[in-house]
Formats: structure tokens, sequence, C-alpha cells
């Protein structure tokens, strides 16, 4: 009977679940059962009460999600940079201390507070990683060594701590750097490509410019399906023409490019590639060398096409841009109509 | 198709397609076993069914025999309650009764799509219902003594706000 009841619990939401408990020994006894709390959240703006007792009926969680604001609440209200957040970091260091092993997936929101955030360290077993608007002086993050996915936004790191990190992380399947402080590009793709063979989605949108010589790098991630470079306008005094073409060959299964601003992209060295990336469906290069040419071609040679996105190319006039002025996508069919 | 013979509890038996019957994991398995062969006459007790209830869960089994198998349990994935086909809310209208001996059918003949969708059911009959309506829609007794109501109440003081 008591299995059975906890299958029903497991379907249940914490309030229910405290409901139930309420009612009678046996339901009070299962609302006990680590295996109800597998995925957790624990909030700043929970009551206190709330949290302690999660993290004293925690015993196994898989995944944890701590937030101490909401992305809305950060950007309005700047005076809660006063709040007392000691009490709730305590019970984050004792959870994770307690269980961190069993986690394999852990976000962290908004946290400033670098003992707590050095407790990810005893999340041995960690899979994926989430840190936004996080700041501290991670002193421990290098110590985690399984980590098949990461996402960093607005961070601000003590410089060299993510590249530490990646070294440390050769199972990386899934990156995304997106502008965090102290990271740099050059170096994290120099990283990558030594030490991170196995990724297939990487998403760089940090301020510093990531130059083609170093751009040409991730021509060894010989299993990228995503690549995205967001970074913005900017030009290399040295360029290094050749970048697309070694990415297109290094990558035969890359289905999504997003490259921002690469002026040494041309159609020169852009159609070339355009024949060995086979898989691609999306194609998004915005503010490039490029003519109306390379739009022709990629719609001629690239069979599984479905986007294609020019925005901001010079050489390609406002009269021969076929896209529709409300929608920056748009289909290869529509395009080879208009080119006819 | 071959068929096999299910015996209920109360002496009844159900001759069923061996395919159908697999679809419990504890029949399955006593097949496997046993070694029992298909062209035997040879009848399964099922000392834990009644015949009411047999002849529901044969009756689900049949119409969910071509279903996918039921993905392994994941305990990352997000639980949902809100999913059950409209066939199965029509079939799980029953009395409460029915409903719980339905769940421990399938736990023990451990049919994980049923078992599932009855939790869910009976789930679906809790959530956002207040403790009183909970005690009230399962006739639950109330067994704690005065102290240790106390200090449910106060574990649970955070609950009772907003």
């Amino acid at each position: 009977m008591k299995e059975v009841l906890l299958i029903i619990f497991q379907h249940l939401d914490l309030k229910s679940i405290n409901n139930c408990a309420a009612l009678c020994s046996t339901f009070y006894n299962i609302s006990k059962d680590g295996s109800l709390y597998t995925k957790v959240s624990l909030r700043y703006d929970m009551n206190i009460k709330l949290v302690a007792s999660l993290v004293e009926r925690c015993t196994r969680p898989k995944e944890v999600d701590i937030i101490y604001k909401t992305s809305n609440a950060f950007i309005t209200n700047n005076s809660a940079e006063t709040e007392d957040y000691s009490e709730f970091n305590e019970y984050v260091q004792i959870l994770l201390r307690k269980c961190g092993e069993h986690i394999i997936k852990l976000n962290f929101e908004s946290c400033k507070d670098s003992k707590t955030l050095e407790c990810i360290a005893d999340c041995i077993n960690l899979k994926e990683l989430g840190l936004a608007r996080c700041k501290g002086t991670f002193t421990t993050l290098h110590l985690l060594s399984s980590l098949r996915e990461i996402k960093f936004v607005d961070c601000h790191f003590p410089g060299k701590t993510v590249n530490s990190l990646l070294k440390n992380n050769e199972e990386l399947k899934e990156i995304h750097l997106l502008s965090n402080n102290n990271v740099n590009t050059n170096e994290i793709s120099e990283i990558l490509s030594k030490y991170n063979p196995e990724v297939e989605e990487l998403e760089l949108g940090e301020n510093r410019r990531l130059k083609s010589r170093y751009f040409k790098l991730l021509a060894r991630l010989t299993k990228l399906r995503t690549l995205e470079i967001w970074n913005g306008p900017g030009c290399d005094s040295d360029p290094d023409l050749d970048s697309i073409q070694h990415l297109a060959a290094g990558c035969p299964y890359m289905e999504k490019l997003v490259l921002m601003g690469r002026k040494e992209i041309t159609d020169e060295n852009l159609i070339p590639a355009l024949h060995m990336f086979t898989r691609l469906k999306t194609l998004c290069l915005r503010g490039v060398g490029i003519t109306i040419k390379s739009c022709r071609e990629a719609c001629l040679t690239l069979p599984l096409l479905k986007e294609l996105d020019v925005y901001k190319c010079s050489k390609i006039k406002k009269a021969q841009d076929p896209r529709p002025k409300s929608i920056s996508m748009f289909s290869p069919d529509l395009l080879q109509a208009v080119l006819g | 198709m071959p068929n096999i013979k299910l015996q209920s509890s109360d002496g009844e038996t159900f001759e069923v397609d061996v395919e159908i019957a697999k679809c419990s994991v504890t029949i399955k398995t006593m097949l496997e076993d046993l070694g029992m062969d298909d062209e035997e006459e040879e009848v399964v007790p099922l000392p834990n069914v009644n015949s009411a209830i047999l002849r529901k869960v044969i009756h689900w089994a049949t119409y969910h025999k071509d279903d996918p198998p039921p993905p392994e349990d994941d305990e990352n994935k997000e639980k949902r309650t809100d999913d059950i086909s409209s066939w199965d809310a029509d079939f799980l209208k029953v009395d409460q009764g029915t409903l719980f001996e339905l769940i421990l059918a399938a736990n023990y003949l451990d049919i994980k799509g049923l078992l599932d969708v009855t939790c869910k059911t009976v789930a679906n009959m809790i959530k956002g219902k207040a403790p009183e309506e909970i005690r009230k829609t399962f006739n639950i007794k109330n067994d704690f003594t005065a102290s240790e109501e106390e200090q449910v109440r106060k574990e649970n003081e955070w609950c009772e706000e907003k």
C-alpha cells in the first residue's frame, strides 16, 4: 500500500503533499520520503520555513534551482543589494554539502555569495550547470569534472575561471557563454580546440571580438552541430580569409551556423565552404562581406536549408535583399522566387 | 494468436491473448520463469485480483495492446497529471473503491501504464483541495495525538500563508 501511495504523492505538487501530510500519520510519513523531492527549487522569496523544510526532506535531489532574484527584479530593484541573504545562503550551503553528489542539474540565478557558490564543487557528479547573473570568487569551480552542459550568462568571473573549467571537463557537449565578465573568447577557442573535442553546440556571445585566426581553431571541433558567435562588428587588423572554409571542412555535421559582423567572409571563401556544409538547416550571416551571389548559391547547394538571414550585409543592396521588411528570416523558396 | 487462461481470486477464468496478458510484467515473468508452454492448458492463478477488477484490467490492456512500451522511469521528467487520454478518463469513471482496487491490481500485476494513469487520477482528486476536503473525499481518519498534530501544524505553517 505504501509504495502505491508514494506513486500518487509523486504526482502531487508541494502544497498538496503538505495538505495530505496533515491528515494522518501514514500520509505524514510518506510526505517525508526523499523520492518526492528529486526536483527542487529554492527561492529567496519563499518562506524561510519552507526552505528549511525542503532542505531537510531532500536526500537525493537530481535537479536543483537556486534563485535569489528573478531576472526582472534584478533589473528594476537595485536597492535589493542590501537585502540579507545570510539565512538563505546557509540553507543552500547545507543542501549542497549534504546531498550535492546526487545533483545532476544545477542552476543558480543572481547569487553574489562566494561561499555559497563554492559549494557547487560538492556536486561532484554534476552534468549541467547554469549560472546567471552570479558573482563570486569561484575558487572551486574548476574542481568539477563531469560536466556535459554549461550556460553562463552575465556572470562576473575572476580571470581564467572558465578556462580552467573547460580544461577539466573534456566531455562537454553544450557550451553557452553570454555577456560574462573576464571571459576571453580567443583563449576560449584555443582551449576548446585542444581540450573539448565532444562539443556539439557552442554559443559565444562575449563582448570581446573573436579574431578570425582563433575562430579558425573551432574547425577542430569536428562534432559541432550548432555554432553561434554573437559578438558585434569590428575588424581584424590581419583577418584570416580562409577561416570559414576551414570550419566547413572540419565540421561536416554543422546544422546551424550564426555569425555576426565577420567582414572577412566573402563570396570567394563562403561559396566553396557552402559545398562542404551539406547538412546546414539555418544559416545566419549578418554584416558579412557577401553579395547576393552567395545567397543564390546557398539556396541551390544546401538541400536542407530552411532559414537564411543576411541582414546588414552592406554588399547586398536593399533592392536585391529579398527579405520582407517585417521578417528577418526568409525561406529559400521565397528567395528563389525573387531571384527567378 | 495463442491464448492463456487467467483465474481470478473468486475462481472465474478468463481466456486472454498471450500478448495482451504480457503487458503485465508479473504474468510475463511468470510465463518465462515457469517455462509455461503455449500449448499446455495451464491456468495462471491471480489470487490478489477479483473477477470484476480483472475484467476491467483485461479491458484496459486490450484497448492499449498496441501502445508503445512505456518509457523507462525518468525521475527528471516533469510529473504531469493533465495528460490522461479521454478513453482512459472515461474508463476510470468508476467509484472510489474500484479505482483503488484497480491501482492495487495494476501494482500487483506490474502494469506501468495502468498504474500511472490510475495514480494520476487520484492525484487530480487531491490537487487544489483543502486538507479537510481531502479528508472527506477519501474518508481519512485522523490518527494524530494532540501533540503530534501541533507538531505537524508547526512544520506546515508556511503552507497556510497566502
